[in-house]
């Protein structure tokens, strides 16, 4: 980071969704810094609260949803923000891809329409200009044909068109923050790779701070710049991706690498256990009951992330450990 | 009718299935990984409730369920042993009160008030009832288990039986229901083993022959439906690719997963042969149980001629009666639907 | 599109073939119009019985029969009534008639009422206004329409008339006209077309605002309008463009589906308000075991099912840009 202001900035964060069993601790104080041209790869599995922060800082959470905490976009404060100012801001500074391509573009609405209500729900502008502004959008996201295809209807195109067309409609207005909620986890590999070149190509040629939420370590590893691995609704490891790949100093984000297949690897080694039940998280480190090296000093408080090895990591035990290993 | 309730407030909070865990360990269960949270609320403490058990538990945290489910038990009970609830005999007429004859309003003698010969009205809406209750459940019984056979063997088989069954049903239930009953009515009354069988198209065992003749379809196209989409899943491929036998497949494996839409079944069906029973009777062409006895349609059915005398207890009881009855039966269907699939859960609470 | 519609208006005429004639054939077991003569007129001499049956087309075996039925029904010799022995077409026509204006008001009011309330319903999920109209369309639908008829006949004949001391009645309870009435009133007609209407529209309402919720609850759950708040877009335009948009498709279809159910609805209704219309006419034929009355009945209605089906293909088409006919 370059002292420049950052793009998007989530300070301590808490979500706690009610249900019929109690509180759900969805995310549980967690930071974000992005800064303008900067991809931040988010790595956690399921229930981490990865895509729970980001719903929450893009507003699109449940209303039973309980938020503390501040997300600031270019400086202005979303949480506790107006319907109407919240509104303003989603699509223009803040707009989001989804997962599922398909299921994310309405149905029965031709795709030029769809990229055109991005535009024209910001802008003032004709209908008319607003379809000839889609197709240059369509056009910029790699859709031959452009013209045809804004006339056409989601179920015509294939998945990685689709995502495409989800990525014209997030830089319509050429937003300062991109957030990509798993956009090539439901896409073959080989599109896969398509659509990752796109997003690149879009954080260069728009500037804008990307977050690319994803349980793929490898495609991190390929297109992020700066890494912040989540676990159990907090974050444990964070740091520019070279360190983290090569000097990963938390047991869970090593035991993630270690799951990772690799040349030269005999044997997958996955992490024993399951994540926690975010009803009643563990006290202490929360990734404790599954740590090999865990220890009485990790059931106290709950760790805050403290620089090592110019990563930051939330493990209490991170330098015994790094000890441990340069003996061994 | 189909169904389709679901909840807004836990979309956000399910995170997306194939995740980390599975890459990471690929000896867990996806089942366990992608698990929703409130999947994980109900298996608290590690302990596993078989599906019966776990559709149980949400049964009973349904209120409205309970209740209707408990008034559901006491009309049923009290009109299976009429005797118990009833203060005068069936077709007892009631000495004259003051100067009324008959059609005396409800009073503390006649809580319902009294019929054309003087009847109590309380009383015979017990009695009524026993027949109205015992043709919906047989009615419930039979074309629930000629319906779940035939549905599994065509949803499982598929082919010509299935199209059969398809084109079958199609046709009759795009037409009022009504008229099929009636066509079918006379039909079968005509074939003289049915005849020699069933009796007269007036004897109540006729009506349950004709309504479980109408009712078996709808319940065919449930278990069919489910049949269609369990076969395809893991666990009978499974037990397919070590040899097991079709029926084997079949009563171990699809029926059993298909309780819950079959309990669902079953209560509509009762609903269903209630109400075909009392319109039927209404108009003329219910069973006739006998002198001095009755049904719930025919109750109603004679209290027409009350309604512009005004009459009103004749018209008021019977029907509040049937209405309770069924608002009840839908009430703990409804409960059964939503206990059985927990992801249309909450839409009422 | 047309093409289509018209490969499924030919299929309609094997379809019509096949099922009169199971009909035809059904009726026929159930109800042998012989003895249905006999019974209306029981001293009919065995030269008029002949002559019944050569009209009727009643010789020669049953598949004959349904050829000689047919052949008179196309070419429009629909005979009379084995009751009164009336023609048959004039008292179809006007039974239609009555039952189109009841049946498409009710539909009509039901639809409107129904599909507003479930909208409401669904925006906000278990406030207290959904809560009670859900519970209430629960009950709505547990009440055959014979008892709703009967109460609001008790209730307007009697029960209100006497609370307000009024010397006739609010509302008239059965009828079309009143008697002796010649010619045209749209207001007289209106008046007695209310509580018919009424009864047929609660069943409407109760089962459509049950449809349009869950139907709109789904869609409000779904990814695109997520995408469609992640937008930014404002949240009227989301309901009507977005969620309504798509919630109705369903709804449209089931609603075009539902004939048979409508029909079985008036059947009762009209019977019980003596609303002589297409329900009434099946009963009385029904009873009276009138053949020559019962079977273009039977084709009208299996008619307009299949109209009413092909129409639902249709209008699904025309909505789901993602269904394609052909």
């Amino acid at each position: 980071m370059n002292g420049e202001q950052p793009v998007l900035e989530i300070r301590d964060l808490r979500v706690t969704f009610p249900t019929e069993s109690g509180k759900v601790q969805a995310v549980r104080g967690v930071d974000v810094t992005v800064a303008a041209g900067e991809m931040l790869g988010v790595v956690g599995e399921s229930g981490s609260g990865k895509s729970v922060t980001f719903l929450a800082a893009m507003g699109l959470l449940p209303k039973t949803a309980k938020i503390e905490g501040s997300v600031k976009v270019h400086g202005q404060e979303l949480v506790g923000a107006s319907n109407s100012e919240m509104r303003s801001q989603r699509g223009k500074r803040i707009s989001m891809i989804f997962q599922d391509p398909l299921s994310a573009l309405n149905p029965t609405h031709k795709i030029g329409h769809q990229v055109s209500e991005m535009i024209r729900s910001h802008n003032e502008m004709s209908k008319d200009a607003a379809w000839t502004r889609s197709i240059e959008l369509l056009d910029i996201v790699g859709i031959p044909q452009p013209r045809v295809r804004a006339s056409q209807y989601p179920h015509e195109f294939s998945g990685g068109m689709r995502q495409r067309v989800m990525i014209a409609i997030a830089i319509a207005n050429d937003p300062d923050v991109l957030i990509a909620d798993e956009p090539t986890t439901a896409l073959d590999v080989t599109v896969q790779a398509q659509i990752l070149d796109v997003i690149q190509d879009i954080q260069h040629k728009f500037r804008a701070g990307v977050v690319f939420i994803t349980h793929d370590l490898g495609v991190v590893a390929r297109i992020a710049d700066r890494v912040q691995v989540m676990y159990a609704g907090r974050t444990v490891e964070r740091g520019d991706v070279e360190s983290i790949f090569k000097n990963p100093t938390h047991p869970y984000t090593r035991g993630l690498l270690a799951s990772l297949p690799a040349l030269g690897r005999d044997r997958l080694t996955p992490i024993p256990g399951a994540p926690p039940n975010m009803l009643r998280p563990p006290s202490g480190c929360a990734f404790r009951p599954r740590c090999p090296f865990a220890e009485e000093i990790c059931a106290g408080d709950i760790p805050e992330l403290h620089p090592l090895l110019g990563l930051e990591t939330a493990c209490v035990r991170a330098e015994d450990l790094l000890l441990v290993e340069g003996v061994a | 009718m189909t169904e389709i309730d679901p909840n807004p407030d836990l979309d956000t909070t399910e995170v997306h299935g194939a995740d980390i865990a599975q890459a990471i360990e690929a000896n867990t269960d996806a089942d366990l990984t992608g698990l929703s949270l409130r999947d994980e609320s109900e298996g608290v403490g590690g302990e596993s409730l078989s599906p019966f058990r776990l559709a149980l538990r949400h049964y009973r945290r349904n209120t409205l369920a309970m209740i209707a489910l408990v008034v559901l038990l006491l009309i049923v009970l009290a009109c299976l042993f009429p005797s118990i609830p009833a203060r005068y005999g069936e077709a007892q007429r009631l000495p004259k009160t003051g100067s009324t004859f008959i059609h005396a309003p409800p009073s503390a003698k006649a809580w319902f008030g009294t019929d054309d010969l003087n009847r109590d009205l309380y009383s015979r809406v017990f009695y009524g009832g026993r027949v109205s209750i015992m043709i919906g459940i047989a009615v419930a019984i039979i074309a629930c288990t000629v319906g779940t056979i035939v549905g599994a063997l065509a949803g499982y088989l598929g082919g010509l039986l299935d199209d059969i069954l398809m084109r079958i049903t199609d046709i009759f239930l795009a037409f009022p229901i009504l008229v099929s009953l009636l066509v079918l009515r006379n039909v079968l009354a005509e074939i003289s083993f049915i005849k020699a069988i069933m009796g007269d198209k007036t004897s109540i065992r006729f009506m349950v022959l004709l309504l479980s003749a109408v009712g078996w379809m709808a319940v065919a196209r449930i278990v069919r439906g489910v049949v269609l989409s369990l076969k395809e899943r893991e666990f009978v491929e499974a037990s397919r690719s070590v040899g097991a036998s079709g029926p084997r497949i079949m009563f171990r494996h699809l029926i059993p997963n298909a309780l819950g839409p079959i309990m669902v079944a079953l209560s509509l069906s009762v609903v269903g042969a209630i109400l075909a029973e009392s319109t039927l009777s209404f108009f003329g062409y219910g069973p006739s149980p006998g002198e001095g006895r009755t049904t719930w349609g025919l109750l109603i059915a004679q209290s027409k001629s009350g309604v512009l005398s005004g009459y009103w207890w004749l018209v008021v009881f019977p029907c509040a009666l049937l209405v309770i009855t069924i608002v009840a039966i839908n009430f703990v269907g409804d409960g059964l639907r939503d206990a059985f699939d927990p992801k249309s859960d909450m839409s009422r609470a | 599109m047309i093409r289509f519609v018209a490969r499924r208006l030919m299929w309609t005429i094997p379809t019509l073939f096949l099922i009169t004639f199971l009909v035809f054939i059904a009726i026929r077991i159930g109800t042998d119009p012989v003895q249905s003569y006999l019974r209306i007129n029981p001293r009919a001499s065995q030269k008029k019985i002949e002559q019944y049956k050569q009209t009727n087309g009643l010789t020669g075996n049953i598949v004959s029969q349904y050829f000689n039925w047919l052949h008179h029904f196309v070419t429009f010799n629909w005979g009379r009534s084995i009751k009164g022995s009336r023609p048959v077409w004039p008292e179809l026509k006007a039974a239609m008639a009555n039952t189109l204006v009841l049946g498409t008001l009710a539909t009509a009011v039901g639809l409107v009422f129904g599909l507003a309330i479930g909208i409401l319903s669904a925006m906000r999920p278990r406030s207290l206004f959904d809560q009670t109209s859900t519970t209430t369309a629960f009950v709505g639908i547990s009440i055959p329409p014979y008892v709703s008829a009967i109460l609001l006949q008790l209730f307007f004949a009697i029960t209100l008339t006497r609370w307000l001391g009024l010397s006739k009645p609010l509302l008239p309870t059965s009828g079309i006209y009143p008697p002796g009435h010649k010619g045209f009133d749209l207001r007289l007609r209106l008046k007695y077309l209310i509580l018919p209407i009424t009864v047929v529209a609660i069943q409407v309402i109760a089962v459509y605002s049950r449809y349009m919720r869950a139907s709109l609850l789904e869609v409000k759950n779904s990814d695109y309008l997520r995408t469609a708040r992640a937008k930014g877009v404002s949240e009227r335009r989301i309901l009507v463009r977005h969620a309504l948009r798509n919630a109705l498709i369903p709804i449209v279809t089931v609603a075009a589906i539902d004939i048979g159910g409508i029909i079985g609805g008036l059947i009762i209704t009209e019977r019980i308000f003596e609303n002589k219309g297409m329900g009434d006419f099946f009963l009385t034929a029904y009873t009276n075991g009138d053949f020559p009355q019962l079977m273009p009945w039977m084709v009208f209605v299996v008619l307009a099912v299949i109209l009413a089906n092909l129409l639902a293909d249709v209008l699904y088409a025309v909505l789901d840009p993602r269904i394609r006919l052909d």
